[in-house]
This record gives structure tokens, sequence and C-alpha cells, in this order.
């Protein structure tokens, strides 16, 4: 105890409690900022000097960014998207690591390759060719399945990082769990479902949470994917604030706080995991 | 399960793998595939693509166009990889001497990596705006007029950096943290012991046996600012007068806006290709620099 006061007045300390308040007022502060923002009247946003806060908070900024552009259509539109992805990563990537991890097959080794091969290529690769097959998908109107939910879905349905994780979590797992259930005339599907599920609990919640992050977040493919903007998802509607030669500020950051709000809850809820995945994922990587 | 034959096994995988390596093929390996061929070809999607060969390419490496996007992608990176990891390095560092009360500042510097790049590139142009931004205010504090940020030549790759970095010290930080809370307390100790200073500590324990944890950020990082555009995009679109214009947002506008699908497909594969050989130089060179304990 003595000890750790006598340390808490040294010069480093104190050079260590100002960095890291220094990295809060850089990193939260333009959080604040933008929220302000949201908050204040439309000619209160370019007084000068600025103000953060406006003296009246302006809540139905919010309503107005809402309902005013659509907000609500966006923003089912991105929840659709990012249930239906997380849904399908949790399931079709859980059943594909488990096959790589515990199955015996041949040409298992060359398809795993074949897996980490998709988790190498750039997005700028795949989007004109993929813009073009879902443009062309036969027996559909013309615009195939552009601007549809499937086409903005199907592309990352089961991503090869789904897959690669819940294989290196099985290899975590010894095999004697699921062999006793095998033992005991369980088969396979039933192993997968009693024994196998049950104990990837932890890795199917990092790939449900980084499925619904980058589907949630996601810019590139939906920008090319979708022009009707019935289809908008929460990033490509947040343009409608911008207009041709005014930006409504207020609203914008309005709809920014919105678009950011689901995220910043599954980070809070889901923070033990995040921070737990991602330094195996640092301090991992040696082995 | 035990003694099943071999035509049953090889059911049973398909039963499991089908499901997702058929959306893998159709969706990845296969646009792969197609992606490589239309990058020989000349296509404007309106007439039927014509066979160039390996004409794009030849176009590529003498298109002044491209030489500026991969000038400024280069920029951005050369800005944002040293502030990004400079910073998130001293904010672990600071985080790891278990200081009081500090939990719920590393929850907040995660922050900004959960939220998208749109909103991030929106406020940052909203901080950013030269006449009514916070920024600019609080430089004129302290006596300095603040330049035009995303609307002048020479400030707006700056202004991509600066929200760049932003988002990413919070991934950079838990990485690094997780790789200094690994380094164990006997090393330090036992330095202290022979008389080895803080400075000397640092420079001859932690830098070294963070390396691994300095490798992967470097090596992540270097992926993604290579494919650098969300931000761009929403902030300076490219602009002004090209100032910020990378090599996706170029692929982006030639294969969506300007009709030239085999050439924007050309120029990712030259992306594709340089990020891998940049990748695997950085494994070969990592037995020079990192240290694994």
């Amino acid at each position: 105890m003595r000890a750790r006061s006598r340390r808490r007045f040294t010069p480093q300390t104190i050079a260590l409690y100002a960095i890291a308040l220094l990295a809060l007022v850089i990193l939260l502060g333009p959080l604040v900022w933008m929220f302000g923002t949201a908050l204040k009247e439309r000619t209160e946003v370019f007084t000068w000097p600025p103000s953060i806060f406006p003296k009246h908070p302006h809540w139905d900024n919010f309503v107005q960014a809402w309902t005013g552009a659509h907000f609500s259509r966006y923003f089912l539109n991105s929840a659709i998207v990012t249930l239906v992805s997380v849904a399908s990563n949790v399931l079709l990537g859980s059943m594909a690591g488990y096959g790589f991890a515990r199955l015996r097959f041949p040409g298992r080794n060359f398809l795993f390759l074949v897996v980490m091969v998709t988790l190498m290529v750039p997005n700028a690769v795949l989007i004109v060719p993929l813009f073009l097959m879902m443009k062309n998908v036969p027996f559909t109107d013309p615009g195939g399945w552009l601007n549809t939910y499937q086409g903005v879905i199907l592309p990352t349905a089961v991503t090869g990082f789904s897959v690669f994780l819940m294989r290196q979590f099985l290899q975590g797992i010894p095999q004697e769990l699921d062999q006793a259930a095998a033992v005991d005339g369980a088969n396979l599907y039933q192993v997968f479902w009693h024994v196998i599920l049950p104990l990837t609990r932890p890795a199917l919640a990092i790939i449900a949470v980084f499925t619904a992050l980058s589907r949630w977040n996601d810019y590139l493919w939906p920008l090319v994917a979708i022009r009707d903007p019935d289809l908008y998802t929460v990033q490509i509607g947040l343009k409608y604030f911008v207009g041709q030669h005014v930006t409504e500020w207020n609203l914008l950051m309005a709809g920014a706080v919105i678009a950011a709000v689901p995220m910043l809850v599954v980070y809070v809820l889901f923070q033990p995991l995040f921070e737990q995945s991602l330094s195996n994922l640092g301090t991992g990587l040696n082995e | 399960m035990v003694g099943q034959s071999a035509g049953r096994r090889a059911l049973t995988a398909t039963a499991f793998l089908a499901p997702s390596l058929t959306p893998l093929l159709l969706f990845t390996l296969g646009p792969m595939a197609a992606s490589l061929v239309i990058s020989l070809l000349r296509w404007d999607l309106l007439r039927p693509p014509q066979w160039k060969g390996l004409g794009n390419y030849a176009v590529l490496v003498a298109d002044p166009d491209f030489h500026a996007a991969v000038g400024h992608t280069v920029f951005f990176i050369l800005g944002y990889l040293p502030l990004a990891f400079i910073g998130g390095l001293a904010i672990a560092l600071a985080l790891n001497q278990k200081l009081g009360g500090l939990s719920i500042f590393r929850t907040i510097y995660f922050l900004p990596v959960v939220t998208s790049w749109v909103v991030v590139a929106f406020m940052w142009k909203w901080l950013l705006n030269p006449s009514s931004g916070i920024v600019n205010y609080a430089l004129t504090l302290v006596g300095i007029h603040g330049p035009g940020w995303w609307t002048d030549p020479a400030w707006s790759m700056p202004s991509v950096i600066l929200a760049s970095a932003w988002k990413d010290l919070g991934f950079v930080m838990v990485i690094l943290l997780a790789g200094l809370q690994a380094i164990p307390d006997d090393y330090y100790e036992a330095a202290a012991v022979d008389g080895a200073g803080r400075w000397a500590r640092f420079w001859h324990i932690t830098l070294p046996l963070l390396s691994p944890a300095s490798f992967f950020v470097v090596v992540i990082s270097l992926i993604n600012s290579f494919q650098v555009f969300d931000q761009i995009w929403v902030m300076t679109g490219g602009g002004p007068v090209d100032s910020t214009s990378v090599i996706v947002l170029q692929i982006v506008q030639n294969a969506f806006s300007y009709g030239r699908v085999g050439y924007a497909s050309a120029m990712s594969w030259v992306l594709f290709a340089a990020i891998l050989v940049i990748t695997l130089v950085q494994l070969q060179l990592q037995r020079r620099w990192v240290t694994y304990a």
C-alpha cells in the first residue's frame, strides 16, 4: 500500500496520466462535438465562436433526421442486411469450421487453402464482377439482383473469416469431448448441434459481433449494388443531408449519431469479447 | 463415425462444407477469376467486349493519373501509419501502468473503432470545416490562422490522414497493449538489477518484445491502407483537383463512371499484386526485426 501511494506522485505517473487524458480529449472530443452539433438549431451551427453544446438543445433534430430523410427506412434496411448476414455467417461458418477441424476427407488441406485465399482478396477486385453478376442474374427483371436485399447480402453471406475463426477455435478444443458423444451413439449432426455449438459459444459470439460490425458499417459494396433510395443502408443514406449547395450539418450529425449508436451499443455489451479476440490476434500470431 | 466408409465420409464432409464453399466459390473465387479475364478486355458494358490482352496493363504503366493515384495512396500511408502507430503505442504504454481508474478510458478509446468510416468522415469534415469548424477555432486561440483543410489541395490529404488515424488509434492500442502485457515482469526486474535505466529498458526490452504485436499492426494496417476508400469518398470525393484521388477511388470511377471496366479491373489486380508482394516482403523481413520471446 505504501509503495503504491508513493508511486502515484512520481513525475512518470503524472506524465502517463497526462497522456491518457490527452488521448481522452482527442478521441472523445470529436464525438462530443458531433453530438453537440446534432442538438443545435440550423443557424446556431455556424455561430462564431462556436459552442460545444447549444443553450437550448433541439432534441427534435433526431426526430427530423429519423423521419424527414426516410432514415427509418435506411435503418430497417441496414438491420435486415446485418441480421441475415449474422445468422448465415454463424450457421454456415460454424458448420464449415467444424468440417475443417474435425472431419477427415480427401482434399481438406487444399480446400482450406482456398478459404484462406478468399480472405486476402481486396474488395476492389470483386466489385466489378459482382456488379455484373448481380445485374445479370437469369430469370429476373432487368437489373437482376441489384437493388435487392439478396444482392447486398449474398456476397458476404459467409466469409472466409467466419470459417477460419471457427476452425481455429475448434482446434484448440480437445477432440475427446465430441468423440465421447459419438461413442454414445450420437451421429455427426447431433454431435455438431448438441456438443460443438454449445462448446464454441465464444467463437460464435465473435463471428456474430464481427459480422454485425462489418455489415452495418459496410460502404463500398452497398454503394455499388444499390441505387434505389428505398434500399439505401444507413451508411449510404447519410448523404441525403448533404445538399448540392447547403449541408444541414445539425441534421447530418443527428443522422450520424443514429447510424453510430447500434454498433456502439453492441461494442459496450460485448466489450470483453472484442478486446480478448483482438489481443489473441496480436499475440497469437507467432504460433 | 468409427469405421465409416470413404464414400460416407466424403458425403458428410460435403454436407458440412458445401453450404459455405458454394457461396465462397460463387461470390469470391469466381469473381476473382472473372476479374482477371475482364482485365484483359476493352469493355464499356454497352458494346460487346474486345480482347485487349495485356493492353490495359501497358496503358496503366504509362498513365499519369494512375501514377498520381499511387502517389496519393503512398502519401496517405506515410502519414497515417506512423501517426496511428506512435499514437496507439503512447496510449498503450500509459494504460499498461495499471494506474487507477483507467479501464473506462480504454472503453472510450475504442469507440471510434466501432464507428463506421462514413460517420467518421462526415464528423471530421465538420470538425475541419474551414470557416465554422472547432479545429480552426481552437487554432485561432493560439494565434494560428487554420488552413482550408479538405477544401485546400495542400491540406486535403492531411485531413483524411487525421480522420483515419483518429479512428484506428484504439485498434492499435488494444493490440499493442496485449503485446505489452505479455512481457514478463521478471525481464524488467532483472534489467533494473543490472542497472538499466528507464530508456534502456524501453529500447532493449519493451520495443523488441513488443515486435510481434507491432508486426501484426503494421501488416494489417498496410493491407487496409492500400485499399483506403470510404473516408476519402465521403470527405473529398478524390478532390480538390484530384489531390486525394487514391487507387480504389480510381477503380470505382473507371468502372462505374467512365465505362472502363477492363481498365478498372487491371488496376485492381495491380493493387492486389502490390498488397501481396508487400505482405510477403514483410513476412521475409520479420526475421530481421521481430523477436519472439
